[in-house]
């Protein structure tokens, strides 16, 4: 283990703007947060254009600060309103909305805060020794392996997000195609670029992040689709805050709860290291891993009954392991070059933008900078319990912000986004389009997460792909030649088959169900 | 709308996506199709892959479902019928009028027009509301002038009155 990189690491986080960035990501972590329909994901691609003005380090340790802010934030209007503010919180509203309800909103708000920094501290600490060793090894991975790595993520990523195994692989092939709208990697030919000096290079990834993941979120949030909208306004400005005076009734001190994590620290223990392995593993990200946690958690406990009735243990559950996957999320992002989750993708855009290629030896490269990012996570999972102490009423002011408010101020920044980058109007418009297609998408119940992740590891797949088919003279049997090889084609079998298993079940429960 | 209306609509927007990306795939394999096996492969894999696999697949299975009656037009359903397809149309007219505009009459006021044009297609209209809607537009111009001026030193186009 490389001491004196990670000490460095830690110098860097306190030198210069580090963390002065951290603290901005962590209150626009917030933010994003508790705004109901707005994710990590969102806030990230909104920083992405203008993180060109910083130093990599610096749009790192921003991102790294929305995405913990984000994790915490997301259970405050989950416990107060049953609205999640972020996917990673959905299983929090389960026990931490019926304590709300018995005026133990507070409670159970400090119980979700002690616990997200618990988690994110543990995974910090337990990814810092590791990622040397990993790093290691990967940088032994030649284009066959780092090509087959990529297939396998995408395969795990298209299979496990969204409800149907079809549309998430379609979702990842079209982003994938979408990457090779550029010159090609080997001969330098334009490929559809249809005219266009700006698709000559590459397949300009930031719009089209804006687009789906601002402009549609927007679009979507404005116009009502699903219902966004109206679990945010549905309430007068009075009634929501008798409402939360209410649900905050029961708690006498501000500390209250404070300490009570620390009863359950079998399942904070338990959920941290869970949230850790699923952040770990490319693309899973925090959809399931709460849900998982929180499952594990009501098995494990000696009263499942409590479950669901507003027992703090399914906080603790929820909450430890949603901020471990943010920390997980790293190790395959800079080891691998490929994202663990859709936040963590943007973190690899962000380094795209500033020239440092993604793969095994990023570590080698900029190891001290990529430490600086897992301090930063650390420290920014310690920083939430002071700061969101202190930012609790103003953010409870933004989640009762209502569309008229929200969405002009969003989408122009936006749009600004779009075209600070390269200071071009095409890529304002590249990012419309994509916020149409967005929409397009989740309308028809294709999910944008795989689609994003093959347009920005696209060009890395591409390179070692075609790299290994010259090198064999287009012969496939070089994808099969090496012990790392072959079992990675095991494991992707392992994946194939689980996904055919996965699917064959709900068929069959979907069947039983009709039957009845 | 009624049921059958409303599971045509669905299955139509279902469908909308294959078949986008079909045409997507077969106008860039008419691009590609001259070119040297190097440049083209790898897009033609993935081409391929998607129009011989994944696009009959879906097609296919949205229009069993559709048939079965196991279409889950009630989960899709309740999102189109309460969704208000006007403002959204509004929003995207507005950010496509402000990539128009925007070289033309300056940052500042394509911006301020399009914040307008956003903020009261969304709010009830009222003199209160107007008030308070043009002190934010101009904080929130004022602070975006100065991210990027002062802060992030992006130049931004300005008009010929010099905003």
């Amino acid at each position: 283990m490389d001491f004196e990189t990670i000490l460095k690491g830690l110098e860097l986080l306190f030198s210069g703007w580090g963390m002065v960035y951290l603290v901005c990501g962590l209150l626009m972590g917030f933010i994003v947060g508790v705004l109901p329909g707005l994710d990590s994901v969102n806030g990230a691609a909104l920083v992405l254009p203008f993180s060109f003005t910083m130093q990599p380090e610096g749009a790192l340790l921003l991102i790294a600060g929305i995405y913990a802010g984000n994790s915490y934030a997301g259970s405050v209007p989950a416990i107060l309103i049953n609205v999640p503010g972020s996917t990673g919180a959905a299983a929090t509203s389960f026990d931490g909305y019926p304590m709300a309800l018995r005026g133990e909103g507070l409670r159970a708000i400090n119980i979700a805060r002690i616990s997200s920094a618990v988690g994110g501290v543990v995974a910090a600490l337990l990814v810092m020794p590791l990622m040397m060793p990993l790093s290691s090894i990967a940088i032994r991975f030649q284009s066959p392996e780092m090509a087959l790595v990529g297939l396998l993520s995408l395969t795990v990523i298209g299979s496990v997000v969204g409800g149907s195994v079809s549309k998430g692989l379609a979702s990842v092939i079209f982003g994938l195609l979408l990457a090779s709208v550029a010159a090609s990697p080997e001969t330098g030919t334009p490929r559809f670029s249809m005219g266009f000096h700006e698709l000559y290079e590459e397949f300009p990834f930031v719009p089209v992040t804006i687009g789906v993941f601002a402009f549609t979120q927007m679009f979507a949030f404005a116009a009502n689709l699903g219902g966004e909208a109206t679990s945010s306004s549905g309430l007068s400005s009075e009634e929501r805050k008798r409402m939360l005076r209410d649900r905050t009734a029961a708690s006498h001190s501000p500390f209250d709860g404070m300490l009570e994590s620390f009863r359950y620290v079998r399942t904070l223990m338990r959920s941290t290291l869970l949230g850790l392995g699923i952040g770990i593993l490319p693309g899973i990200g925090t959809s399931v891993s709460n849900f998982i946690s929180y499952g594990m958690a009501r098995r494990a406990s000696k009263d499942p009954s409590q479950f669901g009735r507003g027992t703090p243990e399914g906080v603790v559950a929820s909450e430890a392991a949603d901020n471990a996957v943010a920390v997980g999320t790293v190790v395959p992002t800079f080891i691998l070059g490929i994202p663990g989750s859709g936040t963590a993708a943007l973190m690899l855009a962000a380094i795209l933008i500033h020239g440092w290629q993604p793969g095994p030896k990023l570590m080698l490269d900029h190891g001290v900078e990529i430490y600086s990012v897992v301090w930063g996570s650390l420290f920014a999972s310690i920083l939430i319990v002071p700061i969101a102490m202190i930012v609790a009423r103003p953010l409870l002011w933004f989640a009762r912000l209502p569309r008229e408010w929200l969405v002009p101020p969003v989408l122009l920044m936006s749009l600004i986004g779009a075209y600070a980058l390269r200071n071009s109007l095409f890529d304002v418009a590249l990012a419309l389009i994509f916020g149409v297609i967005g929409i397009a998408m989740r309308l028809a119940g294709y999910p944008v997460v795989p689609m994003i992740l093959g347009v920005i590891i696209g060009p890395l797949i591409e390179q070692n792909l075609i790299r290994s088919l010259v090198l064999s003279q287009f012969s496939i049997g070089i994808f099969f030649e090496s012990a790392t090889c072959k079992v990675l084609w095991c494991i992707f079998a392992l994946v194939v088959l689980g996904t055919i298993y996965r699917v064959v079940e709900r068929h069959g429960q979907a069947t039983s169900s009709m039957g009845q | 709308m009624t049921e059958s209306t409303g599971k045509l609509v669905v299955l139509c927007i279902r469908l909308a996506v294959p078949a986008a990306m079909a045409m997507f795939c077969l106008v860039f394999l008419y691009q590609i199709l001259p070119m040297s096996e190097l440049s083209s492969f790898y897009p033609k894999l993935l081409i391929v892959l998607l129009l011989a696999v994944f696009v009959p697949f879906l097609v296919v299975s949205e229009l069993r479902a559709y048939r079965a009656g196991t279409f889950d037009a009630a989960e899709v359903q309740p999102k189109t019928h309460s969704v208000e397809w006007g403002v959204m149309a509004v929003l995207v007219g507005l950010l496509a009028a402000w990539t128009l505009l925007f070289g033309r009459i300056g940052f500042f006021l394509g911006s301020l027009l399009v914040f307008w044009g956003m903020a009261l297609t969304l709010m009830r209209v009222s003199l209160r509301n107007l008030a308070k809607l043009a002190i934010v537009s101009l904080v929130f111009m004022a602070f975006v002038m100065f991210l990027f001026s002062y802060l992030l030193e992006i130049p931004l186009p300005t008009s010929a009155w010099g905003l």
